[in-house]
């Protein structure tokens, strides 16, 4: 089914369409969750919350051409309630990889499956040691997709400060990445030219 | 040039080195350059190249170590530079020089290497964290608090929101002021309230009729007393400690005034005419000029 059919069936009410929605983005909407959430259970309160509130806004809903850009601005400003809710910025350490299932890998080859798990795990703790504003600009840009253009708008930032806090977030990332790896962090000069 | 003055350092041989080379240095200098160079790895090293630059402009050696002391001694490392680029190498968004001089620098360079490798592994697993299977149930949940279920109240929907104490807190003080009135108004003229408060009292009547006056006004004047005393020590202890405090800042201040004064004699010129070398032999030269 095509997303405007579907979203103008939620509109409408229809029970059907508004299950589909669910399992159609729920994923998606949990991963989103679990960046701001403290442990699983917060993950899984926080992410039902999104859906009710885009179940009491679905007459409000955009068009499904700039749909999910908005879904996950919404979904942001939910999880930003409860952060702020809870008086603090989302903590470096929420959810342990160990946690997510998901992060393994379901290729058929348990050896590559193995690997690919190891990799996202490794990645996803990286994510986790960002600090708040370096985290959400990956989350946005570079796990959900968004454009540029879009998270400026979304987090009131100039196009060029989201490029270059990109930048630095992905470099910080990758700094993370290394050090967990036991590679130490790559300073300036650390190079053997 | 530490510790001993006549002994060359590595800054004495990077500026008389073509110089030296060249003889046109005095034997004394040249001599000191020359016992420099016999320990030293690095100069023995900016030597060949120099001299070899000179015989062969192209037979530069590609050397590590040798590269790292001229970015040491001139731009520092470029790692720096390198890493603010690597994000636009990695989303192809470089011009081609710079692709041209950061590709050359990361073939020398392993740290910036891993970095982008990091950075590249990032842009392809990033996308693969966009989606996670929530527990089981969830979508039943989610179903069940939103097809059917009926919308909370207005005023749950209030207190749920964020800043809903602080909201509550401010309406509470308005009406609080609305319905009370003004909170200091209580305390205007308290002062005269109170007079007329003690004149009620039959103190004085009940004082004599008891005949507790005479003693009562004895105690009284015995506790003004002690408190004057005390008070009279308190601020005699605070004069004490604050000319104290007034005498260490002044020798203080003094202090610094002789440390700058003695400073301001010593005559820096002169000291260091000691390490400058002697002019060259045979014509004299500007340091930084080329010939």
């Amino acid at each position: 089914m095509q997303l405007a059919t579907l979203l103008e069936r939620c509109r409408q009410g229809d029970e059907l369409a508004w299950e589909a929605f669910v399992r159609q983005y729920q994923r998606r909407l949990y991963s989103l969750a679990t960046c701001y959430a403290t442990d699983a259970d917060d993950a899984r309160d926080l992410a039902q919350d999104i859906f009710v509130r885009l179940y009491r806004t679905r007459k409000q809903w955009t068009e499904a051409d700039v749909f999910v850009p908005w879904m996950i601005r919404v979904a942001r400003n939910v999880c930003l309630d409860r952060v702020r809710a809870r008086k603090a910025r989302p903590p470096a350490s929420d959810i342990p990889a160990e946690d997510l299932a998901d992060l393994a890998a379901t290729s058929g080859n348990p050896d590559e499956d193995y690997g690919v798990a190891m990799r996202r795990r490794l990645f996803y703790r990286a994510l986790r040691r960002l600090t708040g504003i370096s985290r959400e600009i990956i989350l946005l840009k570079d796990i959900q997709g968004l454009q540029i253009e879009e998270i400026a708008s979304m987090l009131h930032i100039p196009l060029g400060t989201v490029k270059s806090r990109s930048n630095r977030a992905r470099l910080e990332l990758a700094r993370n990445v290394l050090a967990l790896q036991g590679q130490g962090p790559t300073t300036s000069g650390g190079g053997d030219q | 040039m530490s510790g001993d003055l006549n002994r060359a350092d590595c800054a004495f041989v990077d500026r008389w080195l073509e110089d030296w080379l060249a003889g046109r240095l005095d034997p004394d200098v040249a001599g000191r350059i020359d016992e420099h160079v016999a320990g030293c790895e690095r100069c023995r090293q900016l030597k060949a190249v120099v001299a070899g630059s000179e015989a062969d402009a192209n037979g530069a050696p590609e050397d590590g170590a040798f590269l790292s002391a001229v970015m040491d001694q001139t731009t520092g490392s470029p790692c720096g530079r390198a890493e603010t680029l690597l994000p636009g190498l990695v989303d192809e968004d470089l011009d081609a020089d710079s692709r041209e001089i950061l590709q050359a620098h990361l073939a020398h360079c392993s740290g910036c290497s891993r970095l982008l490798a990091a950075l590249q592994e990032a842009q392809r697993v990033l996308p693969t964290l966009a989606e996670f299977e929530p527990p089981l149930g969830f979508t039943q949940r989610v179903l069940g608090a939103t097809v059917g279920a009926a919308p909370p109240p207005w005023w749950l929907r209030v207190l749920a929101r964020p800043r809903a104490s602080l909201e509550l807190a401010y309406v509470g003080a308005v009406l609080l002021v609305v319905l009370l009135g003004n909170p200091v108004a209580a305390f205007t003229q308290a002062e005269q309230r109170a007079s007329q408060l003690a004149g009620a009292v039959p103190v004085a009547r009940l004082s004599e009729q008891l005949g507790v006056r005479d003693a009562a006004t004895e105690i009284v004047a015995q506790v003004l007393s002690m408190a004057t005393s005390v008070v009279n020590a308190v601020q005699t202890e605070v004069a004490t400690r604050l000319n104290e405090a007034r005498a260490l800042v002044q020798a203080v201040q003094t202090a610094i005034a002789n440390a700058i004064a003695w400073i301001s004699n010593i005559d820096i010129s002169q000291m260091l005419g000691r390490d400058q070398a002697p002019p060259p032999r045979g014509q004299p030269t500007e340091p930084g000029v080329r010939r």
